[in-house]
């Protein structure tokens, strides 16, 4: 993918598909510990030892219709070429908890892409709460799209106008805390 | 011209089977961003890339292309040629770059 953000939808995909109400995205940007870490945790259904262990196989998919998975393993392609990794943790009917990190500064990391758009679809979607934490050197921010719909006396399903607003602002705090983003 | 046509040049090499069924190639794909090969490459394709790991036979097959050419003496990986024999996808190794081995092939199927 040209942009982690689109491997981000990606893996946001895969918990609503194994049913998540909720998942907690968190990024850590640090030019100073040379680091860059994206974690994905879910309540879906999570997936056996068995199934676990070809996770990240392009050959395993959930999905009848197809005999490949490309989400997982393009995710920890991305990782490896960087010098980084991607680990899961998953246990069946709680969860399941991705974690992609590699260094900030290696040369063929993609970008991380528009955050605020992610925001936008993942907040789209009226049966999930997305919680999201953005930390850089320079300071953190924190969305939890439950609370922000009701300080903002929002019911779902939210219109593009309603989608617009949450996302200029998730745009504004990125911004403020210089995340590498657009 | 089909896959196979393509032993004949003599910068690449053959490094899967013989294929039995083979359709005739339509085009020429130089690509190593998995994604965009996927969205962008035509069906029945020659699909040039350095790329050897295990997801560009799975992305070969679900983009229908006709054979892979790895450029710049790529080694490839074993699960990689595994998986593209059982997908029946050719698997080339060229010893020129990217560009100088589309141009080869071009002129070639011209």
């Amino acid at each position: 993918m040209k942009e982690l953000s689109s491997h981000i939808l990606d893996l946001i995909a895969n918990s609503t598909e194994a049913g998540a109400s909720l998942v907690s995205l968190s990024i850590e940007e640090s030019k100073a510990k040379d680091l860059f870490c994206i974690t994905i945790e879910d309540n879906g259904c999570g997936m056996s030892k068995e199934k676990l262990l070809v996770a990240t196989d392009c050959c395993s998919t959930r999905r009848q219709e197809r005999h490949f998975g490309l989400g997982l393993a393009l995710a920890k392609q991305s990782a490896e070429r960087c010098e980084g990794s991607l680990t899961i943790e998953s246990i069946e009917n709680k969860g399941t908890k991705v974690k992609w990190s590699c260094r900030y500064s290696h040369i063929d990391r993609q970008p991380l892409g528009n955050m605020a758009q992610v925001v936008a679809i993942a907040v789209s979607n009226p049966d999930l709460r997305l919680i999201y934490r953005h930390s850089t050197d320079y300071g953190s921010f924190l969305f939890d799209s439950l609370e922000q719909m009701q300080k903002l006396n929002l019911v779902p399903p939210l219109t593009s106008r309603e989608l617009m607003a949450i996302r200029r602002e998730t745009e504004q705090n990125l911004a403020q805390i210089g995340a590498e983003t657009y | 011209m089909k896959a196979s046509d393509l032993s004949a040049l003599p910068c690449l090499e053959l490094l899967t089977p013989q294929m039995s069924e083979e359709n005739e190639i339509c085009d020429i794909y130089c690509g190593d961003l998995l994604s965009d090969v996927l969205s962008c490459a035509k069906e029945n394709s020659v699909w040039i890339t350095v790329q050897s790991h295990k997801n560009v036979a799975a992305v070969a097959s679900m983009a229908k292309i006709a054979c892979i050419v790895l450029s710049k003496s790529a080694i490839s990986d074993k699960e990689m040629l595994n998986l593209c024999c059982k997908e029946k996808i050719a698997v080339f190794q060229s010893s020129k770059d990217t560009f100088h081995t589309a141009v080869a092939i071009y002129e070639f199927l011209k």
